[in-house]
């Protein structure tokens, strides 16, 4: 296709994980990550495996997975990418989806990021503070009282 | 009835109590058993990123999920944001016929909060109206009842805000020579009052100069982003018939005049002006007039611009996307509208060509369909009495907006609004906390973080130094407990960049301050000090002010022997791990001696050693090895101290006393495995480097680099960690 220049010229570089493993990727895959970016520019030897030191093994292919997709930009058109998105979040588990949503901020993804935020919006709004509390493990510090004052200046946001 | 829905809504937040105590008695088992599988810790920034793509209504909710969102949600970091991103919900005054429990009666809350009261209570009357707004999304509206009633009339809406006019006894005739006081009068004078009606928070102003003539005046809500401030515009006829303009703002909450628009003619003052553009705008007539007036909100000097056309009848001015557009019928065919995208000097451009055949079909007079606001940049609503119809101006289709349950009255007033949390109060600036975090370690969460990246090879001296400055004062030192010093001049620096070197690793502390309305006992710094701008300098200032010699931790935090942390910034961390994380609401742990018993006990003579053993003492040498010694042995005697206390509270812990904490289990990901070098390994527990984390495993990536954590909340509540780590 029309990138196939570029992507001979593409050097190949070494993510490694928290855990340990290593992932081969293209380094128009790799840079769409700002981190990564910044990295390569200090490097001295391309060769060596980069430490993505916050994101496991796990959670680090699905971000290559992500950064796959989003460097080929000759095949998709916006609307399929967009829906290839969506199917990418909708796959995910929550637990997952929130390393993702840490991995793609220390990794400085914009794109990843918005996606993943958007989803999690998505997946909290309907949510009642109690069901909040137990999701994302709070606890509750207002007394009854104060929490009482809260609902009753807006009730109309705790209907449905 | 109404008896019946209090006590059933009292019985749900029974119901809620009880759920409260089951979620916590929940967690705390989750916890125990499967402590890898938590959801992890999301960092206040990451929920600032969440949070402002939630519609109003989920975040009013979540305001009382703990009290860090709430802070979170109403920090003036997250509202100017969120603001910004607030989309167009008109809001609409509607007679009220059911009166519903718990209804916010506007003038009867504004009398409460006010010490006298200038006009009745007018929750009972029958005028009251409630302000309901008008939700669209998918060419669905509807109407939802904010349960706020008010007597007035809702004349202006600017940013979020709301502008009511409570003027009984001011709607009957008068002749000219009203505007003298009202002494004796049957009329009484109303209030001016400016809302935001999601966060129900109200304020009430006299209202300005009565107007010669009935309805002879015009009210408008500004706001000056220059000033960050909401201002009322008061425009009306004077005795001897000019227009003559007023402004009250919000911030100094009192009247001035101002020189009013001269040599234009006002044909019509009574209706709201348009705000866009950083002014607000009037159109002077009911027809035939080509010109526009508009105010600046910054400069609130008045200025005339020229329309493209002459106005007709049914003309408007509409604000849309942030510009000005004025919709014009050019006949009975088409619908013209021209964009404004700046004031001065900038020509209107005409934007789109609406057909009416497209729009409604058959016209007449009767039935006009009047613009009526923009929903978006690309979107505008046009209204034909009972029925709203949406035109896309990129589909170039309109559509009718079907209205669920409700539909409008032909003669209610649709305003245009947008639900947001804007206040006419200065918000508290967003604050970080310090957090322990799963592994031990000691995080600084929230706040902004500020991370610099150098290479500690060509780290010079001046990019140091701009670290300093753009992190505030910063103390140089190797850990706290090796005594803090402040930088003074280039031997600091000079001595920050050997550091660097050296470890690749370095620590800026920055003293936190802590204010809030949810601050606890931990409140360390507002309790010894009040204000913000004096903490570096008095808080911070050091006994022992002579250039290099190594200030103790005790003097530089305050610390006492009584442990009243109220002096003792940078020891809070520990603090609030082990008794009380009330702000933070994340992390509480229920094996609180953890942490102590871990860090502490090996550690006065392993830091003694490691502080004799670098550097940074060395360069000491200059001075006397007495006062080198007695600043190790006041070292020391603090780390008692802090074992000390760790171990009082443990036992605290172990006898329950600390009540109920749950321990919030961190991501597997962070520090483990990697270190940064020998030195700091050994130190790592006991110095609770901060926002280590993320850099951990890292150690290699970052290995030409410095990254420097903190704060950006002026003038201090900084923490900053710097690390280069050891190639």
């Amino acid at each position: 296709m029309a990138s196939t220049s570029t992507s001979t010229l593409s050097r190949k570089l070494i993510l490694k994980s928290s855990d340990g493993e290593k992932f081969e990727v293209d380094e128009n895959v790799a840079m769409q990550s700002q981190t990564i970016k910044h990295m390569i520019e200090d490097l001295d030897d391309i060769n060596s495996p980069i430490p993505v030191s916050i994101v496991t093994g796990t959670i680090l292919s699905k971000v290559i997975e992500y950064c796959k997709k989003h460097a080929t930009e000759d095949s998709d058109s916006d609307e399929q990418l967009k829906q290839w998105d969506k199917e990418y979040a909708n796959n995910m588990d929550l637990n997952t989806l929130y390393y993702l949503l840490l991995a793609a901020n220390y990794m400085e993804i914009k794109g990843l990021l918005e996606l993943i935020t958007q989803c999690v919006a998505d997946m909290i709004k309907g949510k009642s503070p109690e069901e909040i509390r137990a999701h994302f493990n709070i606890k509750n510090d207002f007394t009854p009282q104060e929490e009482a004052n809260i609902r009753n200046e807006n009730p109309w946001a705790f209907e449905n | 009835m109404r008896m019946k829905r209090k006590s059933l809504i009292e019985e749900r937040y029974y119901g809620i109590k009880k759920r409260q105590m089951s979620f916590i008695k929940m967690v705390q088992e989750r916890a125990v058993k499967m402590k890898t599988s938590w959801v992890p810790f999301l960092p206040n920034d990451l929920m600032f990123k969440v949070f402002l793509l939630l519609p109003i209504k989920s975040l009013l909710r979540f305001t009382c999920v703990c009290k860090a969102w709430y802070k979170l949600i109403h920090c003036a970091e997250f509202v100017e944001a969120y603001n910004n991103h607030a989309e167009t919900t008109p809001i609409i005054l509607r007679g009220v016929d059911n009166k519903r429990p718990f209804t916010f009666h506007v003038e009867t809350q504004l009398s409460q909060a006010e010490s006298f009261c200038l006009f009745p209570c007018s929750s009972g009357t029958k005028q009251s109206k409630s302000i309901h707004f008008l939700e669209i999304d998918n060419e669905k509206g509807k109407l939802i009842d904010l349960n706020i009633s008010c007597s007035g009339s809702l004349v202006s809406t600017c940013n979020g805000l709301i502008l009511i006019t409570s003027m009984q006894g001011l709607m009957k005739e008068r002749n000219s020579f009203l505007d003298q006081p009202l002494v004796g009068s049957q009329e009484k004078p109303g209030r001016l009052i400016v809302m935001n009606p999601m966060t129900r928070k109200l304020i009430g102003f006299p209202p300005g100069t009565l107007p010669s003539k009935l309805h002879e005046e015009s009210y408008g809500l500004v706001y000056s982003h220059l000033e960050g401030v909401f201002k009322v515009v008061h425009l009306f006829k004077d005795k001897s018939g000019c227009i003559a303009c007023e402004i009250l703002s919000l911030q100094t909450r009192s009247w001035k005049a101002v020189n009013g628009p001269v040599g234009t003619l006002f044909n019509k003052l009574g209706q709201a002006p348009i705000s866009a553009l950083g002014a607000l705008h009037w159109l002077p007539g009911p027809s035939n007039s080509n010109y526009i007036i508009s105010m600046g909100a910054d400069d609130e000097k008045f200025s005339v611009t020229d329309l493209p056309m002459t106005m007709g009848m049914y003309d408007r001015l509409v604000e849309m996307g942030g510009f000005l557009s004025f919709v014009n019928s050019l006949d009975m065919d088409h619908i013209d509208v021209w964009v404004l995208k700046g004031l001065e000097g900038t020509k209107w451009v005409k934007q789109h060509t609406i057909c009416i055949d497209a729009l409604l079909g058959y016209v007449d007079n009767e039935e006009y369909s009047l613009p009526s606001f923009g929903l978006n940049a690309k979107e505008m609503v046009f209204r034909r009495k009972k029925r709203l119809y949406s035109y896309d101006f990129e589909l170039e289709e309109i559509r009718e907006i079907e209205m669920d349950h409700e539909s409008i009255t032909a003669y209610e007033n649709i305003i245009p609004h947008s639900n947001n949390l804007a206040t006419w109060e200065s918000l508290e600036p967003m604050r970080g906390n310090f957090k322990i975090v799963g592994n031990d370690e000691l995080v600084y969460y929230g706040g902004m973080g500020r991370n610099f990246v150098v290479d500690p090879d060509i780290m010079c001296y001046w990019e140091l130094l701009e670290f300093v400055e753009k992190c505030g004062y910063a103390s140089v030192g190797l850990t706290l407990q090796d005594g803090l010093r402040r930088i003074e001049g280039d031997k600091e620096v000079l001595e920050l960049v050997e550091l660097t070197k050296k470890f690749r690793v370095l620590e800026i502390y920055l003293l936190h301050h802590e204010v809030g309305p949810f601050s606890t006992c931990r409140d360390v710094v507002s309790e010894s000090e009040g204000r913000e701008e004096v903490v570096l300098d008095t808080e911070y200032d050091w006994e022992d002010n002579r250039d290099d010699s190594p200030l103790r931790w005790s003097e530089v935090i305050g610390f006492n022997s009584d442990h009243s942390d109220d002096s003792d910034p940078e020891y809070e961390p520990e603090y609030e791990e082990d008794e009380d994380i009330d702000v933070g609401g994340e992390q509480e742990g229920e094996n609180d001696g953890r942490l102590s018993d871990v860090d502490l006990e090996t550690e006065p003579t392993e830091v003694t050693k490691q502080v004799e053993g670098t550097d940074f003492i060395v360069d000491e040498s200059d001075e006397s090895d007495e006062e080198l010694r007695e600043a190790r042995e006041r070292v020391k005697t603090v780390n008692h101290k802090c074992m000390k206390i760790a171990q009082q509270l443990q036992n605290e812990a172990s006898e329950g006393r600390l009540g109920l904490q749950t321990k919030q289990i961190q991501p597997p990901t962070a520090a483990e495995g990697g270190h940064a070098s020998d030195y700091w390994d050994s130190n790592e527990e006991a110095h609770l480097p901060i926002q280590r984390g993320g850099e951990a495993e890292g150690s290699a990536t970052l290995k030409k680099g410095v990254s420097v954590r903190g704060g950006i909340m002026p003038p201090s509540s900084l923490s900053v960690s710097q690390h280069a780590q050891a190639c």
